[in-house]
């Protein structure tokens, strides 16, 4: 019994869950592989264009599933970091002349971070419904700021377009705008989400993870075990934020035009509706819940102008029929049922 | 036994002629109610204290006074040497002083196992650990694998706890205050909602883990029965004053303690 393995089962189960491990990295190797050869194999923009975008909301539902899978708090404010994100990097760029992409994302990474901390240390006192209300008024506040230009540098409502950032240097911004993006920027945007699948995957298994949930578990005993609970929700809120931040920087270059409007409470909405979707109560659900989300908004606007009535339909069933599984969760739970079922029978 | 972790908050004179805990003239009052009335008592770290008294006598609210939960509207609470009257909750248990509920406070969706090494983690103070993987920290997993022995929780270490048994989830919760090391523990009615045939076990399991580990223990119970077998004192609170604090044999002859406890049916 004194020499049990980190798995508390027996060896099988140990080397088992060694060979699942793999055969998830595998699975994740072989995605990744097929992403970065997609444009150059299809040469179809529109399709690049909609993976990227995808997975900019991936990385933003990741990062925002920290918050709501992990910690337990429903946050309506997410916009706020989204928007300081594409704000971050236009400014930069066009204020301070910073062309370099690495360092424009980690200057949203920072800025992001730091309007988390200052939403986080105002809201992680409240509770539920009251915290929801205090993040999605104080985003509201940054929202409110740049409509209005407060500080003149946001320039409104109109928003502000921007150009290509370089690379390391490399004068890449002067290709044009669909090789720019099938030849280069599309694969910066998968190297940050799976590199964002990476950190979140051993953060969210480190002692600080365990921490997250003990904290959304049961807040009482998390303090009488001697958890500073509220500066972890802090803690949580700033890593959240960066990431979701990243997100933000990474698709404002995208679109090539940030306006007021990706800091508005629809676009927190639309954050929390994509880990809905995909469930908030799985690792990976929020990636999927991006993909269906953007796919739905496609075709839904293709066919029919009563597109956010037919999102919101989506929603509700999913909600009401797999709860916090969502899409993935529940789709895992019915091959686990169809596993169980062939193994009985 | 685990040696105790040098602590450098601690300032560990005598253990045994310095009460680990001392309060003096506690007082709480909700409103126009005064539910703790100048309570001053002294605990020790190797005796096992019971507190009774009727419903409504304060004893809760006296336990919230020195875990923190409550703050103090008047008195001094002294632990370890030091006043921390004014100490934020989880500041109290990393000290080594630690709480248990009687309501069983555990994470439902976490196994038994996450839910021990988890406490292990706090009491490490590990908790800001980013990069390292639980499941491979082996010096949480050979602890928290010692707790669950000790506890006879071994056979639920892979269950989620939402569907284990209420005693199973009630010596849950000791164990994982247990694994916070405390000087001094508090545990609230420890076998309220337990069958009769199993609050002996429990007890039993609490007490020896107690003794084997030097730490203090404070219990609430309305059980007289078990309070008179597992307590060295006994103190006997009423309408949030100390009615008697004596030798259970004592408590249990006093005049006062038979009328307004004994008798009143609890
Ligand atoms: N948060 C509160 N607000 C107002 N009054 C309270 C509060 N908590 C306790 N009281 C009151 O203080 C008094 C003491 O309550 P307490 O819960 O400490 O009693 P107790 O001895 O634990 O009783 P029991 O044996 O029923 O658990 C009661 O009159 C109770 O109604
Ligand atoms: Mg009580």
């Amino acid at each position: 019994m004194s020499t049990r393995l980190p798995t508390f089962g027996d060896m099988k189960a140990q080397e088992l869950k060694g060979l699942l491990l793999d055969k998830r990295l595998l699975g994740g190797g072989v995605l990744f592989a097929a992403l970065a050869l997609y444009p150059g194999l299809t040469m179809n923009a529109y399709h690049t264009r909609l993976l990227a975008w995808i997975m900019c909301f991936a990385i933003a539902a990741l990062g925002f599933n920290i918050v709501l899978g992990y910690t337990g708090l429903l946050s309506f404010g997410h916009a706020a970091f989204f928007g300081t994100g594409m704000y971050t990097v236009v400014i930069a760029m066009e204020s301070a002349g910073i062309t370099d992409l690495i360092v424009l994302l980690v200057l949203a990474m920072l800025a992001a971070g730091v309007v988390g901390a200052v939403i986080g240390a105002l809201s992680v006192k409240t509770h539920e419904i009251y915290f929801a209300l205090l993040t999605l008024a104080l985003a509201q506040l940054l929202y409110v700021l740049a409509a209005r230009d407060v500080g003149g540098l946001t320039r409104g409502t109109d928003g502000i377009g921007l150009s290509r950032p370089d690379f390391l240097g490399i004068p890449i911004s002067e290709a044009p705008a669909h090789i720019y993006l099938m030849g280069f920027y599309y694969h910066v945007i998968l190297v940050c989400l799976f590199a964002t699948i990476a950190v979140l995957w051993l953060v969210l298994r480190s002692p600080f993870g365990l921490t997250l949930k003990m904290i959304r578990e049961n807040e009482t005993r998390a303090e009488m075990s001697g958890v500073p609970i509220l500066r972890y929700r802090l803690y949580s809120m700033v890593l959240s934020a960066m990431i979701v931040g990243l997100a933000g920087a990474l698709y404002a270059v995208v679109v090539g035009h940030v306006t007021p409007e990706y800091l508005d409470w629809t676009m927190s909405g639309e954050i929390v509706f994509m880990a809905l979707l995909g469930g908030i109560g799985t690792f990976l659900g929020p990636i999927i819940g991006a993909s269906g989300f953007i796919i739905l908004q496609e075709v839904a606007l293709g066919v029919t102008t009563y597109w956010h009535f037919t999102m919101g339909l989506v929603l509700f069933v999913v909600v009401l029929t797999l709860r916090e599984k969502g899409i993935w969760g529940g789709a895992k739970a019915l091959v686990d049922d169809l596993n169980e079922r062939r193994d009985d029978s | 036994m685990s040696t105790r972790e040098t602590d450098s908050t601690s300032t560990t004179q005598n253990a045994s002629t310095e009460p680990i805990l001392r309060t003096e003239n506690v007082r709480k009052e909700f409103g126009n109610l005064v539910a703790v009335d100048g309570v001053s008592l002294e605990f020790y770290d190797d005796e096992i204290v019971g507190i009774i008294g009727p419903n409504g006598a304060g004893k809760t609210t006296y336990t919230n006074l020195i875990s923190g939960a409550l703050s103090l509207t008047d008195g001094t609470i002294v632990f370890d040497g030091d006043d921390i009257s004014d100490l934020r909750k989880y500041k109290r248990v990393r000290r080594g002083l630690v709480r248990s509920f009687q309501i069983p406070q555990i994470y439902d969706e976490l196994t038994v196992f996450e839910n021990v090494q988890s406490s292990v983690l706090s009491r490490k103070q590990e908790n800001n650990r980013l990069f390292s993987l639980t499941h491979r920290d082996t010096a949480s997993i050979e602890e928290t694998e010692r707790l669950l022995e000790m506890f006879n929780l071994e056979s639920h270490a892979d269950e989620h706890t939402e569907h284990l048994p209420h005693g199973v989830r009630k010596i849950l919760d000791v164990a994982m205050s247990f694994a916070l090391r405390p000087k001094l523990m508090v545990l609230d009615e420890p076998t309220s909602g337990v069958g009769s045939r199993e609050k002996n076990a429990v007890m039993e399991t609490i007490t020896d883990a107690a003794v084997e580990r030097n730490i203090g223990l404070i219990f609430i119970e309305h059980d007289m029965e078990l309070i008179r077998s597992y307590s060295d004192r006994i103190v006997a609170l009423h309408e949030g004053r100390v009615l008697d604090d004596d030798d259970p044999a004592a408590v249990m002859n006093s005049e006062a303690v038979n009328q307004f406890i004994l008798e009143g049916g609890v």
